[in-house]
């Protein structure tokens, strides 16, 4: 299957798995920012 | 002899470093010509330090169990003795000037580096056919694959080149060449084990682990290269154990399927409780596997991307298809991820484990193992999305060949799984 084939058919794939994801489902990433340092 | 029975004989000074360490380079010297475990082998450097490690042990005591152990490392972990290739030509005289992480931890533990493993060019691919430095070949049958990509690791374990080895796992890659050579292959909890020095392949998905002769074994490489202690207490009294009845029989070899299922009732003989479950979103996982990874691996490599005719035609048709993934379709799949997650860390709540095949077959033979990616995955690519943790070992045989099962525990219960898989071991007594 020529490349563009594969990545078409496996668009559609999560398409249909992704039919059912909500609207505002974020995105999994962490930023990993630092927790500010308290006061002294 | 295992790691732990290796580590009694050097306490009782029955054996030598040195002594084990030659063993091994005999070993290596007398069969990877045939079986291509390893692309550097690092003789010299590792007798010098076995010898430190002997010398030390007679001053003041063993550092730990791992003092004096030969093992070996992919070569896709950096390595400040000698190359690090990841299986890749463009890589093929890169010496990196600092060790990954791991690699510090296991030489601070003590164990002697005898080489870099062989592997699939660029940890993307689970053949370990390497263009480059030649396929490595399974010790059971070298006209079949060792499974890959950490396949030189794996045949170095099982053929008993080395005592035990580091690996990488971004969607089986530890667990299908377990499964494939007959060894234990062990994926932590995504963020247990340090990836610093280690080649990515896919950011997100990508995890370190070992691969041993025993599951003690794996689980001493594992504190080691985690920096914890485990205490692993081989039992399954009271536990519930999940056996699928979705997906992970479905179009399996019938000797595999049998295995697996034998393993289940020596859970219960072990006083466990055996659950049947449906598993959800397992297609779901693997489409949101094959996603993630193309896009992240066209991302890591673009640096390379007009090196064309040094990358193998497998690896170049997944890394095109990479980088004509939509941009939508990667952030679909990171959204579609967390729901994912939940839903599966649902059903580790109600179960303590799920037992299923590493891979639906055994090794397939070299001359068929064109296309068979996306099936000998997708018992265990899912679990590289969710970051649980899984270990592949053996369960039984079929016609002289390993069959590999899979237990998968809830995140950060890696000690209770390697407890479980401990108990299955000790009464499987294969």
């Amino acid at each position: 299957m020529a490349e563009n084939d594969v990545v078409k058919q496996l668009c559609a794939e999560l398409a249909h798995a992704a039919a059912e994801l909500a609207p505002d489902a974020p995105m999994a990433i962490d930023l990993e920012l630092p927790e500010p340092e308290e006061d002294n | 002899m295992t790691l732990e029975e290796a580590t009694a004989a050097l306490a009782d000074r029955r054996v030598s470093s040195v002594e084990l360490t030659r063993a091994c380079l005999e070993r290596i010297d007398k069969r990877n010509p045939e079986l291509n475990a390893f692309i550097t082998v690092i003789a010299d450097e590792a007798i010098r330090f076995a010898g430190e490690m002997d010398r030390e042990l007679a001053d003041s005591g063993p550092r730990g169990p791992l003092h004096g152990i030969p093992i070996a490392h992919k070569d896709n972990v950096f390595t400040h003795e000698g190359k690090t290739t990841s299986g890749s030509k463009i890589f093929a005289d890169f010496e990196p000037s600092v060790d990954a992480e791991i690699v510090a931890r296991l030489e601070q533990a003590g164990a002697v580096l005898v080489g870099k493993t062989n592997m699939h060019e660029l940890a993307y691919g689970i053949t370990s056919l390497n263009p480059h430095y030649g396929p490595v070949r399974n010790p059971h049958d070298p006209a079949r694959i060792a499974g890959g990509s950490s396949g030189g690791s794996a045949v170095a374990v099982a053929d008993e080149m080395c005592f035990a080895a580091t690996g990488t796992d971004t969607g089986g890659s530890l667990r299908i060449p377990a499964s494939f050579c007959g060894v234990v292959g062990f994926k932590p909890t995504y963020g247990l084990v340090g990836r610093e020095g280690i080649q990515p392949l896919a950011f997100t998905l990508d995890h370190a682990g070992p691969l041993a002769r025993t599951v003690r074994d794996a689980a001493t490489m594992l504190a080691a290269m985690s920096g914890r202690e485990f205490e692993v207490e081989p039992s399954l009294a009271g536990r519930i154990v999940g056996l699928p009845e979705n997906f992970f029989f479905d179009d399996v070899d019938p000797d595999v399927s049998h295995a697996v299922k034998h393993a289940a009732e020596v859970c219960i003989r072990l006083g466990a409780h055996i659950e049947h479950v449906v598993v959800p979103d397992m297609e779901r996982l693997n489409v949101v596997s094959r996603t993630i990874t193309l896009a992240e691996a066209a991302a890591v490599f673009e640096p390379w991307a007009d090196r064309r005719a040094d990358i193998g035609e497998d690896v170049l048709a997944l890394l095109d298809q990479g980088r004509a993934l939509p941009a939508t379709a990667y952030v679909n799949a990171q959204r579609l991820r967390k729901e994912l997650i939940a839903n599966l860390r649902g059903l580790l709540e109600t179960v303590d484990f799920l037992l299923t095949p590493a891979t639906p077959t055994p090794a397939p033979l070299i001359a068929e193992a064109a296309d068979i990616r996306v099936a000998t995955t997708r018992f265990v690519r899912g679990f590289n999305v969710i970051g649980f943790p899984a270990v592949a070992m053996p369960c039984g045989s079929t016609a002289g060949l390993p069959i590999g099962m899979q237990l998968v525990g809830g995140p950060w219960r890696d000690a209770d799984l390697l407890g479980a898989a401990a108990a299955l071991e000790d009464e499987l007594a294969l």
